[in-house]
């Protein structure tokens, strides 16, 4: 590791240590259900959080218990210890994007200033330091295109000889793993994984097509140990679900989530309300001041909350099992995007733009007073939030073009496939959430690869000017 | 391998487990490394901010789960009536979340009167009467003078058709100052939060509290027909000042007494729909 990102490091981490002592978690709203569900499995056992389940995703509950073990063993809160794995979570995060940087070929002082930006930003130590879930996936969606990027490395550079086949499958295990983290605190990576490996797809299919048949064999290897195993688990544990609560599923929410963003997605639309829809994507006071509050409100969770809970009144007078109303929610949720293909599209387009606007996202965390006064300033949020989503869309502009050009000779062929992860990992995973009302926590896991992305489009832009 | 260090250098062991003693002796010892440590001006500034920050988070909490307290001042005001499902839940996008806000603050400050007040007056409603009474005797408990704690909890064992304790609480009600419970109710920001929405305050609250004191007259007096003490009833039901339907009962209360007959299943019905548990 370079000097300078050493002692960015170093810096990060003691600044994460004055936050650690000088903040305080504020425990409310979904915070107090992770906590009674960390509470569970601290006193009864993990079987019994299956047993009360589904519930939701099971890593940040283990944090959580292992947390008040912590803090019941050391004599203090279990916030203290929750915030150290928070802290812990932020170094690895940092440790795998500087690594990931590395494999983009950015220069060390850029990719000083991007770790600093990480340990400094608002949002990454107000995530990381509050009762909610988001910061335990960040590390392993760094982790996970780390290793997907090894492994298509290792499969370019493999010698058409049988022997390569087990590094493929260890690769595939890997990747498996990484996306089984992920998994276990969003379990949205479960339709990621299927759409990110694309381009392993693609190889085995012209591997085939040039008759090199021991590479395809090795693709295929790799894309059938990766989703084995990690289907494998996910089944395993919908199983768990099954056995201990009679519901075959990962977690709560998705279906109906789906069919109450679907249902109120798919309303007619006008222009106004197009317009609505595209100012509600940037927060804040743009949207009401354009369309009025109502014409907003029209966007805005609650809506979509109020068209679940109709049908969930409604499935419940019809006496429905669990099961039997999820099936009914997504064949629902179907029947209506394709009845306007169009609509849907472009709605999901413009409401995944929402995954932009990460910066200054925060909340729940009590600060001192001059902490209070810059992280909560109405000026200091909108410049921050602003700024960050554009560079951040505009790094994935530029990204996406990168890819899309025809590769000139001088150009590294390993900074070019590094960026193809990136891109891809960043657009499955928008891809999905578009599917479902995007809160801006929902965006934070992917905050490390935008901020990677922005260096690479800097560095390149810096370059050209250079030149 | 640690063994063979020993062999090797005993002077450094030595020297390393005396440094170990000392450092362990200044650590526990009143004038050593960790009192200094709290005396550094740094670390003293963040243990102060540290505590500020615990306080924060409590009312942050809090303040995330603010109710429309113009519910509770339209009860106040006798122009709603207090209803179950309008004391913990949301009701036409409106936070009617008062149980859950009242929990959060006597979780936090469990010192706080007003809180555990407030919170036994949202148990009652939605029809905890074991919580509501626990709620309200540990009100008293720390806040002995307030005469609406007296008065609900009289109400609530008159309910519960236990006229003792009714006639207890109510004969405390009445010997509280009702100077001092105008004087919390002015002072206390929770009760603030509620009566703020009224036009005029003093004369409502003030009102509010002669009604109250003359309900618990007339209850007072039913226990006490109730008990058999019928010439205590008549003093107690003399005093009662009586105007519009407390007039009738109080009639009604007297004539049981000068009979000296028990109180009848109808008027005990009449006295349990008029007199209720009221926020103050």
């Amino acid at each position: 590791m370079a000097r300078w990102a050493k002692a960015v490091l170093v810096l990060c981490v003691l600044w994460w240590v004055y936050l650690f002592f000088v903040t305080q978690i504020v425990v409310v709203f979904d915070s107090t259900g992770y906590e009674s569900a960390g509470r569970l499995i601290a006193q009864h056992g993990f079987a019994e959080f299956l047993r009360e389940g589904p519930q939701r995703e099971p890593m940040f509950a283990c944090l959580i218990a292992l947390s008040m073990h912590l803090g019941h063993w050391w004599g203090i809160s279990y916030y203290y210890p929750l915030k150290m794995i928070g802290i812990l979570f932020l170094f690895l995060t940092m440790v795998f994007s500087y690594q990931l940087m590395k494999l983009l070929s950015i220069r060390p002082w850029l990719a000083a200033l991007t770790l600093l930006y990480m340990g400094l930003s608002p949002v990454m130590t107000n995530s990381s330091m509050r009762l909610w879930s988001e910061f335990a996936a960040y590390p392993w969606v760094v982790l996970a295109v780390l290793w997907t990027i090894k492994s298509w490395k290792a499969l370019e550079d493999a010698a058409p000889e049988g022997r390569e086949d087990f590094k493929m499958v260890r690769h595939g295990a890997l990747v498996a793993l990484a996306f089984l983290l992920i998994m276990s605190v969003k379990a949205v990576a479960e339709g990621v994984i299927l759409c990110y490996l694309w381009p392993f797809y693609g190889r085995i299919f012209s591997y085939w097509r040039q008759k090199n048949f021991i590479k395809a064999r090795q693709a295929a290897l790799f894309v059938l140990t990766a989703l084995m195993i990690f289907e494998g688990a996910v089944v395993a544990y919908k199983w768990a679900n099954y056995h201990y609560n009679r519901q075959f599923t990962f977690t709560t929410r998705g279906d109906y989530a789906f069919y109450g963003n679907t249902a109120r997605r798919m309303q007619p639309l006008t222009a106004k309300s197009l317009g609505a829809a595209v100012t509600f994507v940037a927060g804040g006071n743009l949207c009401p001041s354009l369309f009025g509050q109502e014409a907003c409100d029209f966007w805005s969770a609650r809506h979509s909350d109020d068209i679940i809970g109709q049908k969930q009144k409604e499935l419940a007078q019809k006496k429905l099992t669990a099961d039997e109303a999820s099936r009914y929610y997504i064949k629902n949720s179907i029947q209506i995007i394709l009845s306007n293909p169009l609509q849907a599209l472009l709605l999901m387009v413009v409401e995944a733009h929402k995954m932009f606007f990460w910066e200054s996202a925060i909340a729940f965390v009590a600060y001192p007073d001059w902490l209070e006064k810059i992280f909560y300033n109405p000026s200091f949020i909108a410049l921050t939030k602003n700024v960050m989503a554009f560079l951040s869309w505009s790094a994935m502009l530029f990204g996406l073009i990168y890819l899309c050009r025809p590769r000139r000779q001088e150009e590294d062929r390993g900074q070019r496939e590094a960026l193809l992860w990136v891109v891809n990992f960043l657009f499955w995973y928008m891809g999905m959430y578009s599917l479902f009302f995007i809160l801006d926590r929902y965006s934070f896991p992917l905050i490390s690869l935008y901020l990677v992305l922005v260096a690479f489009m800097v560095q390149k832009t810096l370059k050209a000017f250079v030149k | 391998m640690r063994l063979r260090f020993l062999k090797r250098h005993p002077f450094y062991v030595l020297m390393g487990l005396l440094v170990a003693i000392q450092l362990v002796w200044f650590w526990i010892s009143p004038t050593g490394f960790k009192a200094a440590w709290s005396r550094n001006p740094l670390v003293a500034e963040i243990i102060k901010e540290h505590s500020l920050a615990n306080q924060k988070a409590k009312i942050m909490a809090i303040s995330y789960y603010f109710p429309d307290f113009s519910y509770f001042s339209d009860i106040v005001a006798g122009r709603a009536q207090p209803r179950a499902e309008l004391m913990d839940g949301y009701h036409f996008g409106k936070p009617y979340i008062f149980h859950m806000y009242y929990q959060l603050t006597a979780n936090y400050f469990p010192d706080n009167d007003v809180a555990q007040y407030l919170l036994g007056f949202c148990d009652y409603y939605m029809e905890h009467m074991d919580k509501a009474k626990r709620h309200y005797e540990k009100s008293l408990a720390i806040n002995p003078y307030f005469f609406w704690t007296y008065y609900n909890l009289g109400v609530i064992y008159f309910r519960q058709r236990d006229y003792y304790h009714s006639a207890v609480f109510l004969n405390k009600a009445l010997s509280v100052r009702k100077e001092i419970a105008l004087a919390m109710l002015s002072q206390s920001p929770f009760y603030r939060q509620i009566w703020h929405n009224l036009n005029d305050p003093p004369q409502i609250l003030e009102g509010n509290l002669m009604t109250a004191q003359q309900d618990a007259l007339l209850l007072m007096a039913a226990c006490f027909v109730k008990a058999g003490a019928y010439d205590q009833a008549l003093r107690v039901v003399q005093s009662v000042p009586g105007n519009g339907w407390h007039q009738g009962l109080r009639r009604q209360i007297r004539q049981q007494a000068l009979s000296r007959q028990p109180l009848g299943g109808v008027l005990e019905g009449l006295l349990q729909k008029k007199i209720v548990v009221r926020l103050f």
